[in-house]
């Protein structure tokens, strides 16, 4: 039900194709896509019932980011779907009931972004330096992961317009929004819950985006390549060009496979990001980005254009395999026996 | 490599080469190489009327064409000279396609008003022959020449004309004969892209580039003479032509440059736990892996070009260099994206603005754009049916 709506809502509110024709200009969030989204009830799935929200299961949240990103939209919805529930779990009592109320009327939005210790805590409790790129175009508040050496990754709040903060423009290479922010003696909120795991949370809805990333060119390349003739015959006559596209759909496949999976497991597990997520993240950096390029190849020039789908999937992909951790950091967590044993202890 | 060029002669030689471009580069060029994709016509033909007041201008052409009469070594030595100085590449459709086609099969009337223009780097060209429903198989497009008088008359529609809006003059591939099997009809003419009649519309690429274009031809009119070699002989000429094409687009010496810079990269850039990516086992170990395959490719490309010095035009294994030197280039970048990480996926706020991170810079959009090369000059796909049809007799 929600999934169809979701699609419904997805095909006829500006489909790619009407904001990639218009890319150039920037890939923005339709004016009032977000409070729709907030009207459709989408962003209260991940707030939890007592404070008036859906309390949607890992599958559902995994399953609409899916199709967001099948979609290529450019609203964050990531971000409100992984992160929700933990923050509002963060916050002192009184506030909480506020923010989940602003959080499902669109009025508050998160974004996300990492501190590196080259910038890191000024001293005392204070951010100061130049974080990287704020993940959650449109923000109002920032979820702030702080790498410290010794110290892991602890996690800070604050409003972004608040002092201590200077904001400038970027855009991500598939075009959202971002921000970099040079903090200078903010003083945010510290909360008490592990910076890691917001990333690995952020890195399991990266997969579930990326996976839609890869389904949503599939199904475009698999259509244009049974429309295209060459040598008097469909391209998808060829072998070579079904080998290629069987290739692709088994990464498809087994990515859809690992995004089900993680959803399990963070059921299972409350919401903590799981076993799995090193090896699905390096599957996304590695496989998917593959499919992805063989997808460009097999549509020929066309692929390469900017009016056509593919290179936006390609270059959101690329950027999601970029973020909350690349594929030399998650490789670097597996331990062979550890995972295949289920006790790599990640989240 | 060294010591495959390591003589006396050879080493007085490349630094001799050295010695000029350190003096005569200017450094503006240089850093424009490094930055971008597509570079100005001004910049590239102005460093080509440098290389070609000293005499070098087209090292590969026959010296009574304008070459250097250089042997294979010195060629490539010279072409690697270059792309370790970050020098403007030399514009390939004058310089690779348009001009050895002229020389080969061109009028002595054409080779005199053409190849000076692409020496001294004033004239540049480009090339019209993918069609929009004539790509792979381009022996099916359906831009028509008809004679009328002592002209030609165009009309069609081109595709993916790389730096037509840069060009004055394209190499067009046309039908002019439609009552023979497909590639017995077609010829190639010289076209002035000023002509009346021809109209451009820029085709934007993953880049956030331009560099293609499609290309109207309305009743073009082209001078009988403009007609290459003879009629109904273009199929041939445009598959000599595609041959040159993929030898050079191996690209051998710019992808040494590129991973040479990949290692200062990964000297330079930090991974996440503040120490140089280089420090990394697993990253020192990309690197060699690319580097012996380029030991590989340069290997493959050095054997073809002795045969071309020994008069042998470059057959289908040209293919092979085209395969692998295509994709090596995109694992390089590739390779890049990696190293760069996030540093990678952030880009000034404004289209075409590039990353935002200067050690970014150049490696993103260079990475966007080469997926291209596995599949313009003739896709790797049907590279692969030429070689085991042709080669393997499969
Ligand atoms: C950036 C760029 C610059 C270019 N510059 C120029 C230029 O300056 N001048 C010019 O004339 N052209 C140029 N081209 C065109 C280029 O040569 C074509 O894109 C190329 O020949 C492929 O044709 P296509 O894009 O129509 O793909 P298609 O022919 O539609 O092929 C699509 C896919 O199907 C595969 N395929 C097709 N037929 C077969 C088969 N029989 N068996 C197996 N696989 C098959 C192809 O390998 C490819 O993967 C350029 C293209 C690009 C993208």
């Amino acid at each position: 039900m929600l999934l169809d709506s979701v699609r419904r809502y997805f095909r006829e509110n500006r489909p790619p194709d009407t904001r990639w024709a218009r890319f150039g200009e920037g890939q923005r969030q339709p004016p009032d896509a977000w409070r729709e989204m907030a009207e459709l009830g989408w962003l209260a799935l991940a707030v939890p019932e007592r404070l008036g929200g859906l309390e949607a299961d890992w599958d559902t949240r995994l399953a609409v980011l899916r199709e967001a990103g099948a979609d290529g939209r450019p609203e964050p919805l990531d971000v409100h779907l992984m992160l929700s529930d933990l923050l509002l779990r963060c916050l002192p009592q009184g506030q909480e009931e506020a923010t989940a109320a602003a959080i499902m009327a669109g009025d508050m939005r998160v974004g996300v972004v990492e501190l590196r210790p080259r910038a890191g805590p000024t001293g005392g409790n204070a951010l100061g330096g130049e974080s990287g790129p704020v993940y959650g175009a449109g923000a109002s508040h920032l979820l702030v992961l702080v790498h410290a050496p010794g110290r892991g990754c602890r996690l800070a709040w604050t409003a972004v317009e608040g002092p201590g903060l200077s904001l400038q423009q970027g855009r991500f290479l598939d075009g959202r929004g971002c921000l970099t922010v040079r903090f200078n003696h903010c003083e945010p909120r510290w909360l008490d819950a592990s910076g890691h795991h917001v990333r690995d949370l952020m890195a399991a809805g990266l997969v579930a985006d990326c996976t839609g990333a890869l389904d949503g060119a599939f199904r475009q390349t698999l259509d244009y390549l049974k429309q295209r003739r060459q040598f008097g015959r469909p391209l998808s006559d060829f072998q070579v060009v079904q080998h290629g596209m069987a290739e692709v759909f088994c990464d498809l496949q087994q990515a859809v496979a690992l995004t089900r999976r993680l959803a399990r497991e963070m059921n299972a597990a409350q919401g903590s990001a799981c076993d799995s997520l090193p090896a699905a993240k390096a599957f996304l950096s590695r496989r998917l980005l593959r499919g992805l390029g063989r997808l460009i190849q097999l549509s020929g020039g066309i692929g390469m254009t900017e009016e056509y789908p593919l290179a936006h999937y390609y270059k959101r992909a690329q950027t999601g395999a970029a973020l909350f951790g690349d594929r030399g950091e998650q490789l670097g967590r597996i331990s062979p026996v550890a995972t295949l044993l289920g006790s790599s202890g990640c989240g | 490599m060294a010591s495959l060029f390591d003589t006396s002669e050879l080493r007085s030689f490349r630094a001799e080469v050295r010695a000029f471009i350190h003096e005569h580069l200017p450094a503006e060029f240089a850093a424009k190489t490094r930055a971008g994709l597509h570079l100005h016509r001004d910049v590239v033909g102005r460093w080509q009327g440098i290389l070609n007041r000293r005499g070098w201008g087209a090292p590969h052409w026959p010296l009574s064409a304008g070459g250097t009469g250089w042997d294979t070594y010195r060629r490539y030595i010279f072409e690697e000279e270059c792309a370790l100085a970050d020098a403007p590449p030399g514009d390939v459709l004058g310089l690779f396609l348009a001009g050895p086609m002229l020389i080969a099969a061109g009028s002595e009337a054409q080779r005199t008003r053409y190849l000076p223009g692409i020496l001294a780097g004033c004239e540049f060209w480009c090339q019209g022959f993918s069609e929009p429903n004539a790509g792979s198989d381009l022996a099916s497009l359906k831009t028509t020449a008809r004679r009328d008088g002592d002209h030609w008359v165009i009309n069609g529609q081109k595709t993916w004309l790389t730096e037509g809006h840069q060009a004055d003059l394209m190499f067009c591939l046309a039908r002019t004969d439609d009552s023979v099997k497909p590639q017995a009809g077609l010829s190639q003419f010289i076209v002035d892209m000023k002509a009346p009649g021809i109209s451009l519309q820029p085709i934007l690429t993953m880049d956030e580039g331009h560099s293609v274009n499609a290309v109207f031809l309305d009743n073009v009119r082209v001078p009988g003479e403009n007609l290459i070699g003879e009629p109904n002989r273009g199929w041939t000429y445009a598959k000599e032509l595609l041959t040159r094409e993929r030898t050079n687009n191996a690209q051998a010496p710019r992808t040494k440059r590129d991973i040479i810079a990949l290692q200062r990269l990964a000297e330079a850039h930090p991974g996440p736990d503040g120490r140089p990516l280089m420090d990394d086992p697993i990253v020192r170990d990309r690197l060699a892996g690319l580097t012996a395959d380029f030991v590989a490719l340069e290997s493959a490309v050095l054997s073809v070009l002795a045969d071309e010095m020994a008069g042998r035009e470059p057959g289908p294994e040209a293919s092979i260099l085209k395969i692998r030197g295509s994709e090596l280039q995109q694992r390089v970048t590739e390779t890049a994206m990696e190293l760069l990480g996030e540093a990678g996926v952030v880009l000034e706020p404004g289209y075409g603005g590039g990353p935002r991170d200067p050690v970014a810079r150049g490696w993103v959009e260079r990475h966007l754009f080469r997926r291209v090369v596995t599949i313009y000059a003739g896709s790797n796909e049907i590279q692969r049916t030429i070689i085991a049809r042709t080669i393997l007799g499969m």
